[in-house]
């Protein structure tokens, strides 16, 4: 990737506090949800940022748009600090940071026309002049997603779930962002709908020259659709490389499972795979293991490692560096693996 | 070739057949869509509710009498006549009371009086309170804590012993029945407060609350524009509800005399005085409370449906 | 049929609704033999669901279903729900998708094993069911089985809750095992977990098991038969490899070309279907998924396609083309 980052993230923090008491609310522990994550986006480009439920991916999501404020490190868009930014330099940022959320139920207000969802963005910036020019551009935001210009007077709840996911596209792009933040965009979707909608990202990206920051835990997805991928495990990211790179030599233990557990529609295939199988359960984020969180269920640890490498787990936490694999992995003994 | 096909309107918890996906064949049917917004399903439930509808009907009529009133007999409610303690008759249908003044007259200035009273209370009330709860809601905090200490402060404050006291003061003057819709008013917020409080509180953390933000909507475009919109379901049956709480506190305020003064008339009033005549002129006694009960059990089943109407039932079904 | 332990036949499952009747299951056919895994693979719409919860008889009272369900050769449409709660949970058992609300949070979860136990076999004695419980816990890979038999659900994970429930399932030894969606609410790792525990349970009951989900992947993985439901019917049937391999409908080619694949190395554009699943009050005329078929003719809008075999293979399609198919993929 060349050129300069559009977006560049450096020790991003975000911990929730676990508030008890009964008068006076105190804060009886937190929760870690992101701990010192780094990457950088570039523009016209995609980063798959995948993981299962706490790995803090859609925190991350959201802490880039500030719709929850992170704890600590630092958000750099196009050189700009964006955590340092008062409300109105934040606001005016929103037209070129911009997000798709996950449910499609759940994010289109149901008492409002789509239209009228669609232009909300234009309205709060009060964007174009007067409601002609808001209701062109309305009718050609709905026609670029591949919706009926026509049908902005109806209701969400008249819509099909891939509809109304374009509804929310649509959203996003009425102020010509740079980079959107799509969480989980196609997971709540129908198999058959979900390649229709990819594809209509990938077309947009190309159009509209658009950075994505594409979250999800569905691989398959992530593998179609990215051009670096980086693999979150309760808050920290333990593996970023090449999109390439990273599916065809997965260098940590926890990347080799995950891929490994991702069943493929192919009957041969899918009978003769490799198989990495994690023992156990996810640890609790408010206490995570010491040194390397992913030690508790990491086969390597369990079955390869010597007592003295262990203790290097359990003491030690891992750096996301390049071990000789060809790609920064957050492994003390990363090691590629064809698991596909 | 192919025409389109008309459907009805979506399933729930089906994915409706709208407009075909783009890429798609140019033989692709297209199902007609029909246009159906949230309050039209809504008023199509409330018709169903057949109770509810005849309610209506009912409480449509006793709002028609008593605001058509002056129009409708030919005598007036100050005026005596010459006719004293009449029974009902063709001259007059509710019968007159001692100084020869028209019941019927009567009844429908007081019933007239009475539902301003209770409308106005409801409107006030409701107004005020849904603002307490969705400030309380939204920006929780200090700002929750404040509100909510003084809605409980209000709740356990004795409504009728300082409805007393407050009342006593404006006695006997002309434009009685402003205080009395204040102070009603300023003593029936609070239940609405904490409902729309609860409701708030779970409509923030709804994604379209959160894609609001995330374009740069103010708060107070997020309040009044998407949280306000979607409580109004629970928020208008409390307000048929709160009408009919209010009638029932400005009848015990003027039966114990401290509400609607003299010369002006209430049904409380006009009960308040007939009480001592219940048996042997019943025409001054009854019909005032027939009236008054009539109203409220309309105003209470009409709320019922509507309840019913923004929550339906449904059997849910999963393929 | 010998060694059938389900045979369903001509099933036809209707709702009644504000909008009219919903007919969710539209005419199904297929059968299932002793220890066999038979996966029902169906997007939303499909009937997939309703026609197993037929099977169980667990649809609510404004269902009206229609056709023969037989267990193990006797019928189940009409009998008295005493005698089919007598099967459900002992010869029949059912696993559903969120173990969140699957198990009572104020009873431990040994107690409520024993309690599916008790329902059956009203003989054994209170320590041998909670006995039982925690060998059941053992046997679906919960360790510390006899400290967490004494546990509540909100201390399980979600994992261990859908172990949990598989336990429940087999506690009465079921000849059939119907499994809705048992891990489409769990991580990906999770769900690898599970799929093994439910062949470990197949194996220690020989039940027949029917794993119900839209997940191609997973059906693909465990299944040794599979069935393709659209519309309420069904499109198409056969082993597994033969229905991935060779499809002979065009909704499974679809599907197929739509998805995207772990394996795939290319940026190859997918091939999405067009238009959305009907609506199942008024579904299409003819073959339902002629307004989204490639390949429909006017034959398909005409006349409704029965599953029929396709000569020279063991497969099913209901399709009137099915044999000029033969694996193709659509452009």
């Amino acid at each position: 990737m060349t050129g300069q980052a559009v977006l560049e993230v450096r020790n991003l923090v975000k911990h929730f506090p676990i508030t008890g008491g009964d008068i006076i609310r105190r804060r009886v522990g937190e929760v870690h949800a992101v701990c010192d994550v780094s990457f950088d986006l570039f523009p016209r480009s995609t980063l798959g940022l995948v993981g299962e439920s706490g790995s803090g991916k859609s925190t991350i999501g959201r802490c880039l748009l500030r719709l929850h404020e992170p704890t600590a490190g630092s958000v750099r868009f196009e050189g700009r600090d964006v955590l340092a930014m008062k409300p109105k330099e934040m606001r005016r940022l929103r037209r070129e940071l911009q997000i798709v959320f996950q449910d499609p139920y759940a994010s289109l207000d149901p008492r409002m026309t789509v239209g009228a969802i669609v232009a909300e963005p234009l309205r709060v910036h009060r964007s174009g002049n007067g409601d002609g020019e808001v209701n062109d551009r309305v009718r050609e935001l709905l026609r670029l997603v591949g919706l009926n210009p026509e049908h902005g007077n109806r209701y969400p709840h008249e819509f099909s779930g891939g509809q109304r996911q374009r509804v929310g596209i649509a959203r996003a792009l009425a102020l010509d962002p740079t980079v959107i933040v799509l969480d989980e965009p196609v997971s709540a979707l129908d198999v058959s709908i979900q390649a229709g909608v990819v594809n209509l990202l990938e077309e947009l990206q190309d159009r509209l020259d658009l950075a994505y920051l594409f979250i999800a835990h569905d691989l398959s997805v992530v593998r179609h659709i990215s051009d670096q991928v980086a693999v979150m495990y309760l808050g920290r990211m333990v593996e970023i490389g090449s999109r390439d790179d990273v599916f065809t030599h997965p260098s940590h233990p926890y990347t080799q499972a995950l891929m490994s557990a991702v069943p493929v529609p192919d009957p041969v295939r899918e009978r003769e795979r490799p198989r990495v199988v994690l023992t156990g359960d996810l640890p609790s984020p408010s206490d995570p293991p010491s040194g390397c969180r992913f030690r508790t269920r990491c086969p390597k640890f369990a079955g390869q490692l010597s007592e003295g490498e262990q203790q290097r787990c359990i003491d030690e936490v891992p750096a996301l560096v390049d071990h000789g694999t060809g790609h920064p992995a957050a492994c003390h003994y990363a090691q590629a693996l064809t698991v596909l | 070739m192919l025409e389109p096909r008309p459907a009805p309107g979506p399933l729930p918890g089906a994915p409706g057949p709208g407009v075909p996906e783009p890429g798609a064949p140019d033989e692709l049917v297209e199902f007609g869509v029909e246009v159906r917004s949230q309050w039209r399903l809504v008023l199509g439930r409330f018709f169903r509710h057949r109770l509810a509808m005849a309610s209506l009907f009912l409480l449509a009529l006793l709002v028609v009498v008593a605001f058509l009133g002056p129009h409708l007999s030919r005598h007036d409610y100050t005026k005596p006549g010459p006719d004293l303690s009449q029974a009902p008759s063709i001259h007059h249908w509710f019968g007159t009371n001692e100084l020869g003044i028209d019941t019927f007259a009567q009844v429908q200035r007081g019933a007239q009086r009475s539902i301003e009273v209770a409308f106005l209370v409801a409107f006030l009330s409701t107004t005020f309170g849904s603002i307490v709860g969705a400030l309380a809601g939204f920006y929780r905090g200090w700002i929750d804590t404040v509100l909510m200490r003084l809605t409980d402060l209000f709740l356990t404050i004795p409504t009728l012993a300082v409805l007393l006291v407050v009342a006593a003061r404006y006695r006997g003057s002309r434009n009685s029945w402003i205080p009395i819709v204040l102070i009603i008013a300023g003593f029936t917020w609070m239940p609405l407060a904490r409902l729309v409080r609860g409701v708030t509180l779970s409509l923030r953390e709804r994604e379209f609350v959160e894609a609001a933000r995330a374009v740069g909507a103010s708060n107070a475009r997020i309040i009044f524009r998407h949280i306000l919109p979607n409580s109004l379901g629970p928020i208008i049956v409390n307000a048929t509800l709160v009408v009919a709480g209010a009638i029932l506190v400005e009848t015990a305020l003027s039966f114990l005399g401290f509400g609607i003064q003299p010369p002006d008339v209430s049904l409380g009033l006009l009960i308040s005085n007939g009480v001592q005549a219940a048996n042997t002129r019943w025409w001054l006694f009854y019909p005032p409370g027939f009236f008054l009960l009539l109203f409220c059990l309309a105003v209470n089943f009409v709320g019922d449906g509507l309840r019913d109407a923004f929550d339906p039932q449904q059997t849910r079904v999963r393929a | 049929m010998a060694g059938s332990v389900l045979e369903v036949e001509n099933l036809h499952v209707t709702f009644a609704s504000p909008d009219g009747p919903v007919k969710a299951v539209r005419g199904l056919d297929f059968s299932i033999g002793d220890g066999e895994s038979l996966g029902i693979v169906g997007e939303s719409g499909s009937g997939k669901s309703v026609s197993m919860l037929a099977v169980m008889g667990l649809l609510p009272r404004n269902a009206t279903i229609t056709g023969s369900i037989r267990f193990r050769g006797q019928e189940l449409l009409g009998r008295p729900e005493a005698e089919l709660r007598k099967l459900r949970g002992g010869k029949m058992a059912m696993i559903f998708q969120d173990p969140m609300t699957s198990l009572n949070p104020v009873l431990t979860v040994g107690f409520q094993i024993a309690e599916a136990i008790e329902a059956h076999r009203p003989d054994t004695d209170r320590k041998g069911r909670l006995a039982r419980a925690a060998e059941l816990l053992d046997l679906v890979g919960i360790p510390n089985a006899t400290t967490r038999v004494r546990q509540y659900p909100h201390e399980f994970s979600g994992g261990m809750r859908q172990r949990a429930m598989i336990a429940m399932a087999i506690a009465n030894d079921p000849d059939l095992l119907v499994a809705d969606e048992p891990t489409t609410a769990l991580d990906v790792t999770i769900q690898a977990q599970i799929m093994a525990v439910l062949e470990r349970a197949q194996e220690a009951t020989g039940a027949a098991i029917v794993l119900i989900t839209h997940d191609l992947g997973v059906v693909a993985g465990t299944a040794d038969r599979v069935m393709v439901m659209y519309a309420g019917r069904a499109a198409e049937t056969g082993t597994i490899y033969d229905v991935f391999g060779h499809s002979r409908h065009p909704y499974t080619l679809g599907l197929l070309a739509s998805l995207p694949r772990l394996d795939d190395t290319g940026r190859e554009r997918l091939v999405p279907i067009p238009g959305s699943p009907p609506s199942m009050v008024h579904p299409p005329p003819g073959c339902a998924f002629n307004p989204r078929c490639p390949y429909a003719r006017a034959l398909c809008k005409a006349e409704m396609p029965v599953l029929r075999p396709i000569e020279g293979t063991g497969q099913c399609s209901a399709c009137h083309f099915a044999e000029d198919l033969n694996g193709a993929r659509p452009t």
